[in-house]
């Protein structure tokens, strides 16, 4: 059995002891710094820096360091400890592991790398407006930009915390992206548009491969992999401005190595998990109770209970079955058996028993 | 009569002024006339004034003519049809719309096609009644209305017959719930777990998952998964994978934490009703919330192994024994 870790990234952090995104090696799969300062040219040297893209270097954490890692925190988190232990021996767990995972078995939370990129993409486009011709025009593109959102995209507003995108909004979105290109052509120049094309055509191969629950092939997989390379390495070349964020570090380095090992990325999405959310929503009002936890008491125990029943509730009784008998075993249905009631009138029997005749007889 | 005007209120004006003169032949004539009259215009509504003074309505209704129960039970149950369809049709026709609209999407996603029963559905198992109603949280009321819009030979159980099964499925160790004070989650996930397992098997909706090599190949396994007696047998490389997905996700109008598991080993791992919720947790305020000491709080409340031990020990980390 292998237990695949997902979820959000700060849920998926906290099981492992990682510090979070905010910390200095942010990323959940390796080491990679989040990028050169004047003062860890030697760190990022060593352990690799988020913003080279596809090449940056760093190295893969281990089961063996997450142990480690729990035997030091064995009484007490890094920041309580005597002697903290640094950067370059805790690699950013600075409390005890819960899971000690390998980290080929967390999930790149396809859906949320699907919702924080396609949310960048577009902020991407508003900031080399800002950049070319101030804010005041970035405003107005912001505006325009929601409106072809809505109108020529066809993207229904919602009333999402943080002004996110669903996930079937952002497959509308990637699909139909020349839209947003268009209207940013009117703004900034050329080359800058041309750039943003290409990246916007990368994302729009690239979602398929990152939502599909089914198998893809080996060729798909090569072929994610040097496209997710493509997107942040050109992204990078084009706007200078543009930083690597972690899930966009997590898409091109270690997404296409889960594809790679797994076979899939969709089917270990996160999607089911937040889908929970919604029917919690709707139905938690069936469930009255004293308290919300004793709501939340009801709802697990009914959606237990609304799982598929086990195979006794569907037995009506034993059922002789010829089948289950073997290959070459006599079904004793023909009319010499004598076991149907036609077979039994044909042989002779009967219509009906002594005792139906004899009440026949009295009836009369 | 033999001169009646064509027009036929003129001809009932005459035969009001006339009736109480008319012999026994000619009332029958009468009868046969406003009975074929009647038969031609069809009228929804026919009303009569009787000699003392009541007026009396009587309203067309179409019935079968294969109504097997008598006349008295017939007309109770006509009335009570009515009601619950105009309480189904008048009050509830966004739930109802939205029961039968969630029930063809499932039926669709599933490959499947939505049939309505037709005839006597008696060899349904109540269960599988129960699970429908909770699976799409049709309340007892509302099932009960079903029940008596399509009469009680249609096999739907009685609410006091849901009620008792739903109970026994409430008290079986895959669904027991309970609560420690600060959440509320499944007494046993291994349960759960190894029952939704069985169950694809059963289905026949299992799917063999494997991983591949550095190389690309896949991972040959050729012994089947048959279970995992202890947490402590690590996971053989002969031995077919089954990939178990835990995931822990805060959201939801009143904020709170849910802890899910799914089985990767069927078609559509990711849709909610082929993944078992394990567990919700309220949450604190949103402030609180984004600290690292609540989540990890959080993640230890639910930390699975610690509780049931149906994870791997490759798995199991330390903090098992916390």
């Amino acid at each position: 059995m292998r237990l695949i870790l997902i979820g959000d990234y700060a849920f998926m952090t906290s099981w492992v002891g990682h510090k979070g995104a905010s910390s200095r090696m942010p990323c959940l799969w390796c080491t990679a710094l989040r990028q050169r300062t004047q003062g860890n040219g030697l760190l990022v040297d060593t352990w690799g820096n988020m913003q080279d893209g596809s090449l940056a270097r760093g190295v893969t954490r281990t089961r063996g360091h997450f142990e480690r890692m729990a035997e030091a925190y064995a009484d007490c988190d890094n920041s309580k400890r005597a002697a903290p232990l640094p950067l370059d021996e805790n690699f950013s767990i600075e409390s005890r592991p819960l899971l000690i995972m390998d980290p080929t078995h967390i999930s790149p939370m396809p859906l949320h790398l699907t919702l924080g990129i396609t949310g960048a993409l577009l902020r991407l486009g508003i900031e080399a407006v800002y950049l070319h011709h101030g804010a005041t025009r970035a405003s107005a593109y912001a505006t325009n930009l929601s409106l072809a959102l809505r109108f020529a995209v066809g993207v229904t507003p919602k009333p999402y915390f943080g002004g996110a995108f669903e996930g079937r909004q952002c497959q509308l979105i990637a699909g139909r992206m020349s839209a947003v290109v268009e209207l940013l052509a009117s703004y900034v120049p050329a080359a800058d548009v041309a750039a943003y094309r290409v990246a916007c055509d990368t994302w729009r191969q690239l979602l398929p491969v990152l939502t599909r629950a089914g198998d893809s092939s080996p060729e798909d997989a090569a072929a994610f992999r040097a496209g997710t390379a493509r997107f942040v390495d050109g992204l990078r070349a084009a706007f200078p401005w543009f930083t690597v964020t972690p899930k966009l570090h997590t898409l091109c380095c270690h997404a296409p190595d889960f594809l790679d090992f797994f076979g899939s990325l969709g089917r270990y999405s996160e999607q089911g998990l937040e889908a929970w959310h919604g029917h919690f929503n709707q139905t938690a009002a069936g469930h009255p109770a004293d308290s919300f936890l004793a709501t939340c008491v009801s709802y697990v125990e009914r959606s237990a209970v609304s799982r598929a029943p086990r195979d006794a509730a569907h037995n009506r009784g034993a059922k002789r079955s010829p089948a289950k008998a073997g290959p070459g075993a006599r079904d004793a249905k023909l009319p010499e058996d004598e076991r149907t009631r036609t077979g039994k009138i044909l042989a002779g029997a009967p219509r009906a028993s002594a005792t139906c005749v004899l009440k026949q007889g009295e009836d009369r | 009569m033999g001169r009646a005007p064509p027009d036929a209120a003129a001809a009932l004006r005459v035969l009001e002024r006339t009736y109480g003169s008319l012999n026994a032949p000619l009332l029958d004539r009468v009868d046969a006339l406003v009975s074929r009259h009647l038969a031609a215009t069809r009228p929804e509504v026919v009303t009569a004034t009787f000699a003392n003074g009541v007026k009396r309505t009587y309203r067309r209704e179409i019935e079968t003519r294969q109504d097997a129960v008598g006349p008295r039970q017939a007309r109770r149950r006509r009335t009570q049809a009515k009601k619950a369809v105009s309480k189904i049709m008048l009050f509830d026709a966004g739930l109802a719309s939205a029961v039968l609209h969630d029930v063809c999407r499932r039926a669709r996603s599933s490959g499947g096609v939505a049939i309505a029963p037709t005839a006597a559905i008696h060899s349904l198992p109540i269960r599988l009644q129960t699970q429908f109603a909770v699976d799409n949280n049709i309340h007892a009321a509302t099932f009960q209305r079903f029940r008596l819009f399509l009469g009680p030979q249609s096999g739907l159980a009685s609410p006091l017959a849901l009620r008792e099964d739903l109970g026994k499925a409430a008290a079986e160790e895959r669904n027991r719930a309970t609560s420690n004070g600060e959440g509320g989650y499944q007494v046993s996930p291994r349960a759960a777990l190894e029952a939704a397992i069985w169950d694809l098997r059963s289905r026949k909706q299992w799917v063999e998952r494997t991983v591949r090599g550095p190389d690309g190949r896949e991972v040959t396994a050729s012994r089947p998964f048959e279970g995992q007696a202890s947490a402590s047998v690590l996971h053989s490389s002969a031995v077919r994978d089954v990939h178990v997905c835990f995931g822990l996700d805060k959201g939801g109008l009143v904020s709170s934490c849910k802890a899910v598991l799914s089985c990767a080993n069927q078609v559509n791992p990711t849709s909610r009703g082929n993944s078992l919720l394990y567990g919700i947790f309220p949450c604190q305020k949103m402030t609180a919330r984004r600290s690292p000491e609540w989540r990890t709080s959080t993640c230890r409340t639910w930390m699975p192994c610690g509780r049931a031990g149906w994870m791997s020990a490759a798995h199991a980390g330390p903090c098992a024994s916390s």
